[in-house]
């Protein structure tokens, strides 16, 4: 996604991940292309943490996916980490106009099968919003940077971290 | 057949049941179910999971024991939820029209859930 589509594109998005958090009773949720370009976020503080939690989310999902691969599988449908404080879901789903993932943290007050139900519904409402229910091409290598910084202003203004 | 699925068999037998389901009570998921076409088992099951942990941690608070059973009513149908300590950390959920006798369905499930234990 190019930084002049940007705020159109990822503005509509605001009003699913805000129903995603509220049903799922999410405490964190982070919403990345698979290039690690931050798209949506909720619960976190610090652009720091977005950050690091996108590159770990991003990286995670590229290692299971090539796991899948090795498997003979196109890839996993999402990954669950339990924890006794909190649990991590890495959900990735296709839309029209490229692949998205989901990286949400939940505790105690929500469950696995809770965020995969509110998960499924919110995969297909964003993949029938506008800008997102049709193809775009994607960005050069020379933008990638440029896009990934786009991203994180667009979510924290000018002052990240 | 798994002893759930013998579970679920008898339960299913009652009159305006349309399916039930073993679902683990923390993870909302399913462990085993039975289920007529177009019940939305992942749905209800995470839903029905997350509503009987609320209800255990009411009961808990007011210092009431354990909660072992939910009802919930609808326009059109009911949901019934047991967690009889035989299952551990597994509740019986039924789905049922809303005419169904809840009496006959709690005591099917109780007569089963004993055989279990």
């Amino acid at each position: 996604m190019r930084r002049g589509d940007l705020a159109e594109f990822v503005g509509a998005l605001e009003a699913p991940v805000e129903r995603f958090v509220r049903e799922a009773g999410l405490r964190l949720v982070l919403l990345i292309n698979e290039s690690g370009q931050v798209l949506a976020q909720r619960g976190f503080a610090r652009a720091l943490d977005v950050m690091g939690v996108a590159a770990l989310g991003a990286g995670i999902h590229a290692s299971s996916r090539a796991l899948a691969e090795l498997l003979g599988m196109r890839g996993f449908g999402h990954l669950h980490q339990g924890g006794s404080q909190a649990q991590v879901f890495i959900g990735p789903f296709r839309t029209p106009a490229e692949n998205l993932i989901v990286i949400a943290v939940f505790g105690e007050d929500s469950s696995i099968g809770l965020v995969q139900v509110f998960f499924d519904q919110f995969t297909g409402q964003v993949a029938r919003l506008p800008g997102w229910s049709e193809v775009r091409p994607t960005a050069d290598a020379r933008a990638f940077e440029r896009d990934l910084e786009a991203g994180l202003e667009n979510l924290f203004g000018g002052a990240s971290a | 057949m798994s002893a759930y699925r013998e579970l679920l068999e008898r339960v299913n037998r009652i009159t305006g049941v349309r399916g039930a389901m073993v679902v683990a009570v923390e993870d909302g998921l399913i462990v085993e179910e039975d289920l007529m076409v177009g019940v939305p088992g992942p749905a209800a099951a995470a839903l029905v999971a997350s509503l009987f942990r609320r209800a255990r941690r009411s009961v808990q608070a007011a210092e009431f024991g354990s909660a072992s059973y939910l009802q919930v009513e609808g326009g059109e149908g009911l949901l019934f939820a047991a967690a009889p300590p035989q299952l551990g950390d597994l509740l019986l959920v039924v789905i049922a029209e809303r005419w169904v006798n809840v009496g006959l369905v709690r005591l099917e499930a109780q007569k089963v859930v004993e055989a279990l234990g």
